[in-house]
């Protein structure tokens, strides 16, 4: 069974942001309104993951996974030194790139939204920021992906798997 | 299966069901007309603009010039022009 780590809330956000981010690529300049529809969805539950990331459950919270510049290094140190440890939430690293693909998913919705105002509506370069945004989320998924995989086979366990069940082994 | 599981199968099951909707991806011009042909982008938006409409962008997609901006009666306007006679191909609808 294991232990608890990651609540309902952390991982609906997850595959909810997941498959939308899809979603908004297959429905480029798709009739029905369906990419600012994913869009909404997506920004809502960034927002909401927002939120959870102060008031959620133990390894939901920012104050949990997301650590300075100097204990983010160290990490690193011993990481490239092979004799990283176990984190049962996020390690330091992952932290961060959990918060870039947040923020630039965010960065993304937003810019889209700005794109629907009648201020915004038509202007080139709003619409070359959203897509270099969006590129960016696309350049970020692959590494966190390989994040993913090293860190399953250097700690022998199952990251994707825990991120669909929430449970992890027990221990420090 | 968990709700996890439950909301992703029906997010592919939406997704999927809508693939059949038409896409302005698709629309077309004029292929077969060289560029040397076109009238240039400038054109279209002096002609719009005389009529009234703000531009906001106009640019090439799939041999046609695609127009951002205000039509005459004010209304937000996405349309695709034929690059050479300037005529009306396709309009996005705005929601």
């Amino acid at each position: 069974m294991g232990t608890k780590v990651w609540d309902p809330l952390v991982r609906v956000a997850h595959w909810g942001v997941a498959v939308g981010v899809a979603g908004a690529w297959w429905s480029l300049d798709r009739a029905g309104g369906w990419h600012e529809k994913i869009g909404y969805a997506v920004a809502a539950l960034v927002a909401l993951r927002l939120v959870w990331g102060f008031v959620g459950s133990r390894h939901a919270r920012f104050s949990d996974f997301v650590k300075g510049w100097r204990a983010t290094a160290d990490y690193l140190r011993r990481l490239l030194a092979g004799a990283e440890e176990r984190h049962i939430g996020h390690n330091p690293l992952g932290g961060w790139m959990a918060l870039a693909l947040w923020a630039a998913v965010a960065a993304t919705c937003f810019t889209g939204w700005l794109y629907t105002t009648d201020e915004f509506f038509g202007l080139a370069w709003l619409e070359q920021t959203h897509q270099a945004l969006a590129w960016t989320v696309v350049a970020l998924v692959p590494l966190h992906v390989a994040g993913v995989v090293f860190t399953s086979l250097r700690h022998r366990e199952n990251l994707l798997l825990a991120m669909l069940t929430g449970r992890k082994r027990p221990g420090a | 299966m968990n709700l996890t599981h439950s909301l992703i199968a029906g997010a592919i099951f939406a997704l999927a069901s809508t693939a059949a909707l038409a896409q302005h991806g698709n629309v077309t011009c004029t292929p077969d007309t060289p560029k040397a042909e076109w009238r240039p982008q400038m054109e279209l938006q002096r002609t719009l603009e005389a009529r009234g409409w703000k531009v906001r962008q106009v640019k090439t997609y799939n041999n046609c010039y695609e127009v951002y901006g205000f039509d005459e009666k004010g209304a937000r306007a996405e349309v695709f022009f034929h690059p050479k006679s300037f005529e009306k191909v396709l309009e996005v609808p705005q929601g």
